[in-house]
């Protein structure tokens, strides 16, 4: 037969085509299925595993290459995190620098227009609770004995007077100090006294009729007596009353105001 | 022997190329086309038969289709006249164009006699392989010439 094929091929391909014919209607049977099943396991198996290997391999490359990339980035993301919690502290200083500008605006509007405002430069610690200085002088129109007022967490007061002005530098004596003495007046009772300096958080007001219906809580402003200070500027309020012995005055502690030395800025009338 | 070795390797190799690119199984059908165009229809039936079996086992989706068809496509490659030149890239390109399109309606006939379900007409996607089936060519022909000294036409 193999003769007789070589010689005519198409006896071979009949003879291939026969044996087609019968793989294929034997196709459905269940034993040539279990048996197509079987050998596509044993070829297809390691193969997969083979292949499974081998693309295990080829990503490692891509692996460790996005890795050297992820690093990277995440380097860089810190850099810019850096950056932004930077700009971030610097937003939030010119936001507070300008809430408070936009307060000292708000006020410059309703105050005389002589008004001047002043930075605090120097806050000397051996003058706590003294004196402050000012970046305002001579020549910007400044004077001895000018009243010195601030703003502070929206409450309008006073801080003092200016003491010794010079070319471009003022000095300003706190109502704080031993030596202030600021005519006042109790607003509740239009009781007035002379409120003094402590050197500490509080002032003192004395020379207050025993008689008068003070109580702790009430305003204290600056009285129409005062040559430096307008009438009716809030000083602070009473923590105290202390009697004072024999005498028909009490004395009463207060709480400014405005803490002079928590400051930026004053106004100079 | 030694041209039994030569087809046994040959096979397992495609086989195993075309378990890589299972996209583009065309391999077998070029080598038995290649086949059947140097060697005549004796050899291009008869690695069409084996391929066909082979690739049945783990491709087709009816058993012994691919064994016809490849049969069949080998015999008429080896039957193709004298006159066409086997060396021609332009005629390697048309015969395997007509071989794929042959073989895919065989297939389509025996499925929809054989099971009812008629199969995929899969053309569209092996037109690049087609073309470039010179190159297959050529690589066949290198690697029968590694084995053996020359490459008659046996048409």
């Amino acid at each position: 037969m193999f003769n007789v094929s070589k010689k005519n091929p198409i006896v071979l391909l009949s003879f291939y085509l026969i044996i087609s014919v019968i793989i294929l209607s034997f196709n459905l049977n269940p034993t040539v299925k279990a048996m197509r099943d079987f050998l596509f396991y044993l070829v297809v198996t390691p193969y997969s595993k083979v292949n499974y290997a081998a693309s295990s391999i080829g990503h490692l490359g891509a692996n460790l290459k996005e890795m050297l990339n992820s690093h990277q980035e995440v380097l860089e993301l810190k850099n810019q995190n850096q950056k932004l919690l930077h700009d971030l502290v610097k937003l939030k200083t010119l936001e507070i620098e300008n809430k408070r500008f936009s307060e000292l605006l708000g006020y410059k509007r309703n105050i005389n227009r002589k008004t001047v405002i002043a930075r605090i430069i120097a806050k000397p610690p051996q003058h706590y609770y003294k004196s402050l200085i000012v970046d305002k002088g001579l020549e910007d129109g400044l004077s001895d004995n000018r009243a010195v007022f601030g703003f502070y967490k929206g409450k309008f007061g006073v801080v003092g007077q200016l003491l010794n002005v010079e070319k471009n530098v003022s000095m300003v004596l706190t109502i704080t100090n031993r030596i202030s003495k600021v005519p006042a007046r109790i607003v509740s009772c239009a009781v007035d006294g002379i409120v003094i300096g402590k050197e500490t958080s509080e002032l003192e007001m004395i020379w207050i009729p025993a008689d008068s219906e003070i109580k702790i809580g009430d305003e204290v402003v600056t009285s129409s007596a005062s040559d430096i200070f307008p009438s009716g500027i809030p000083i602070g309020i009473i923590v105290s009353i202390n009697q004072t012995g024999h005498l028909p005055f009490v004395k009463a502690s207060i709480k400014p105001y405005i803490p002079a030395f928590q400051l930026t800025d004053v106004f100079i009338e | 022997m030694k041209k039994f070795l030569f087809y046994f390797i040959t096979v397992v190799i495609i086989i195993f190329l075309e378990f890589l690119f299972s996209k583009f199984s065309v391999f077998g059908l070029f080598f038995i086309i290649f086949i059947g165009l140097y060697r005549g229809s004796y050899a291009g039936c008869t690695v069409g038969f084996f391929i066909g079996i082979i690739e049945g086992v783990f491709f087709a989706a009816t058993f012994g289709v691919l064994s016809f068809s490849y049969s069949i496509i080998g015999y008429l490659s080896g039957r193709l006249p004298k006159r066409i030149d086997e060396e021609n890239p332009f005629a390697q390109i048309s015969i395997v164009f007509f071989g794929v399109v042959v073989a895919n309606i065989i297939n389509l006939i025996i499925e929809v006699l054989f099971t009812g379900i008629p199969g995929f007409f899969l053309i569209l996607w092996l037109i690049v392989p087609v073309i470039i089936s010179p190159v297959f060519f050529l690589i066949f022909k290198k690697w029968w010439l590694f084995w053996f000294d020359r490459l008659d036409v046996g048409r």
